[in-house]
């Protein structure tokens, strides 16, 4: 799927030679800290960002020059880690735009009649919307929506257009606990068929989720393996509780001075980070 | 923005896209009753007012489908307008040809302007896309003086008459004619707001990105919108320039393209009646005012400009319903809409959109660089 890829921008290099390939039907999940290359390489797989190195191949068709819409036509469909919805237009609607993207030709579109009389449109928009649990929402603007629910809806989006392979950009990243548990319904519920990758912050989530794990390490996959080997690889541990630990308090208190009640509240969140941690296994 | 009350209130309703069909339909009849009194009951320094209201309406409701529907901001329409005034200018008198014949020409001489054009144009985005559509008109303008023996340079361009035929010289009968074409345009352009491709046109509007990662070449949609804008005005133009007598250098100026923006952004960008309010509105001031300071139109566009960008940012169309549906009912719900099959009504749904804190910390990656730099794509 990914032959050698590279990417810099301008000096920044942020991936390096990955060599990445997922077969159909396999869900594969991704972690990193932040920072590692993990949105980016989303990016260059639909189109967003172009390699500086390397080739990209989708469904057995080399697209490294294909634009994002010709990727989407293939079957790629992606969700974004910051929401990008379509604020002014209602749920129903950015359902329905989607389902007018790489999917239209199924449905019979007649330009001069109004959409809402477009029947099989409609009644598909609403079963996604019921299939999502979003359907109590349909006419509400998406600007007014709770977070969690544009973070369904973001998901509902990339589902529409019935592809073959998923980019998950942190599905869960931001959201309350309550939102969190229906977010992990949603994606348990996702069709089998369907191969899905995801980058996620939450290993439970991940763990739960997947068959095989990679972790990106400074533009690098220095792992790649079944969810049991890389929890308990020794490196991924460290990775993962110390510098990513390490980095967050460091961004939390600005830039790496740490005061007292921060360090407090530090050392009980990695307690409970290790205990979490502990339980997965 | 929606009108809850709108089955008291016909004026919110013809303003309200989502008011029921049937007291639309009878706030429009109401609208064109009036509009056909016009001729009988105004005087004709008003009827004027009115023609002239008419046809830039027709540019100001093709702008709209840029500028409103698909986000684009022209600053070119003039190039159209142009073509369509002097491309029936030139093959009336230079070339004698039969006025519909010369009409339809000129109307194929815009669409072809803007299909040529459009292919740069659409390429760009935001301020480029500003700034290229302005120089389009720019260019055409220069072409006007450079090639005057052609043109008339600033003098313009007589047709000598230039109406259809001798019916058309009543003024009231002009007055018909601009509105039945107007009509015609009212109807296609909302035809395409509620069709499909006007669902595709907002969402590209509202998130380019978003679309092309579902599967659309947005470039085409906004190409299709760029020309259809482009064929209104230059049917603005023709009419303009019959209604005349004359295609004058001052239809490919700068302050034609930015009249016809203010017009969109007075009425209200985005919605059906707003371009129409703000034609009839800024006619009006440019016939009020200018008599009073002929030399000053200029500046009070100007002027007009900064005071709706600052008290009416989203036009008088979507102010006013805004205020009706306030006073109407007291409490504004978001989620109301008569929804084809029985759309359910949302209950709180609002609210919890700040929720993004720090909920079980260390699970949530607040991201310091996800503000600013590459925000449109993360
Ligand atoms: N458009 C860009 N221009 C310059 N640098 C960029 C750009 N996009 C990303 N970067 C940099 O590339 C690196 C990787 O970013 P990326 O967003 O891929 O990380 P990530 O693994 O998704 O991190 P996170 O967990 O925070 O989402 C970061 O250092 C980032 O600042
Ligand atoms: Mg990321």
């Amino acid at each position: 799927m990914l032959g050698g890829v590279s990417k810099a921008f301008g000096d920044l290099r942020v991936l390096t030679d990955i060599d990445l390939s997922v077969g159909a039907g396999q869900r594969v999940g991704i972690i990193g800290l932040n920072g590692a290359g993990k949105t980016t390489l989303f990016h260059v797989i639909s189109g967003l960002e172009p390699p500086t190195r390397g080739r990209v191949v989708l469904f057995g068709r080399e697209v490294t020059r294909t634009s994002p819409s010709g990727r989407a036509a293939l079957g790629l469909s992606r969700t974004f880690q910051v929401t990008l919805l379509y604020p002014r237009l209602t749920v129903r609607e950015n359902v329905e735009v989607a389902l007018l993207g790489s999917t239209y030709r199924r449905y019979r579109l007649r330009l001069w009649r109004p959409l809402r009389t477009h029947g099989d449109l409609r009644t598909r928009s609403r079963e996604l919307l019921e299939t999502f649990g979003l359907w109590p929402l349909a006419n509400v603007e998406v600007r007014h929506l709770s977070y969690g629910h544009q973070r369904q809806l973001e998901i509902t989006l990339a589902i529409a257009v019935d592809p073959a392979l998923l980019l998950l950009d942190e599905p869960t990243a931001g959201l309350s606990v309550a939102e969190m548990a229906a977010m992990r319904r949603l994606l348990a519920s996702l069709p089998r068929h369907l191969t899905v990758l995801v980058v996620e912050h939450h290993l439970e989530v991940i763990f739960e989720l997947v068959e095989r794990v990679l972790v990106l390490h400074q533009g690098s996959i220095i792992m790649d393996g079944p969810p049991s080997a890389v929890r308990t690889d020794r490196q991924v541990q460290d990775l993962y509780f110390g510098a990513h630990a390490a980095a967050q308090v460091a961004r939390q208190t600005g830039g790496g001075v740490l005061n007292a009640d921060r360090r407090d509240e530090w050392t009980k969140g990695q307690a409970d980070r290790r205990e979490e941690w502990n339980r997965g296994h | 923005m929606r009108a809850d009350s709108a089955g008291s209130r016909p004026r919110a309703a013809a303003l309200d896209p989502r008011a029921p069909t049937r007291i639309r339909a009878a706030a429009l009849a109401g609208l064109a009753v009036l509009a056909a009194i016009v001729p009988a009951t105004l005087p004709s320094y008003w009827l004027t007012i009115a023609t002239l209201a008419l046809i830039y309406a027709i540019m100001a409701m093709g702008l709209n489908l840029l500028m409103g529907y698909t986000g684009l901001d022209s600053l070119g329409q003039a190039a159209f307008f142009g073509l369509g005034s002097y491309g029936l200018a030139i093959l009336l008198v230079k070339d004698g040809v039969g006025w519909w014949s010369a009409a339809l020409a000129a109307v194929v001489l815009g669409t072809a302007g803007a299909a040529v054009l459009g292919l740069i144009a659409v390429r760009l985005r935001g301020l480029y896309f500003l700034l290229v559509t302005l120089a389009m008109g720019q260019v055409l303008w220069g072409a006007d003086y450079r090639w005057g023996t052609f043109t008339g340079g600033a003098n313009g361009l007589e047709l000598g008459g230039g109406r259809p035929s001798p019916w058309f010289y009543s003024d009231a009968n002009f007055y018909y004619f601009t509105l039945g074409i107007f009509a015609a345009v009212a109807a296609l352009v909302s035809l395409v707001i509620a069709s499909p491709f006007g669902l595709t046109l907002r969402g590209i509007r509202e998130r380019e990105v978003r679309c092309q990662t579902l599967g659309y070449r947005t470039y085409i949609h906004k190409y299709v919108a760029f020309i259809l804008a482009g064929v209104a005005a230059a049917v603005a133009g023709i009419l303009n320039a019959a209604y005349n007598g004359i295609a004058s250098p001052s239809d490919l100026s700068i302050d034609q393209s930015f009249t016809a923006m203010l017009m969109v952004i007075l009425g209200g960008a985005g919605t059906m009646a707003g371009p129409v309010v703000g034609a009839v509105v800024m006619t009006a001031l440019k016939y009020e005012l200018s008599t009073l300071w002929v030399d000053y139109w200029p500046i009070i566009l100007g002027v007009i400009y900064v005071l709706a960008t600052v008290y009416l940012p989203n036009g008088i169309v979507t102010g006013a319903a805004g205020l009706l549906s306030r006073a109407g009912a007291p409490k504004r719900a978001v989620e109301q809409e008569p929804a084809g099959e029985g759309g359910p009504a949302a209950g709180g749904a609002r609210g919890a959109r700040d929720r993004r804190g720090p909920g079980p910390q260390w699970t949530v990656s607040p991201r310091p660089h996800a503000g600013g730099r590459q925000q449109g794509l993360r």
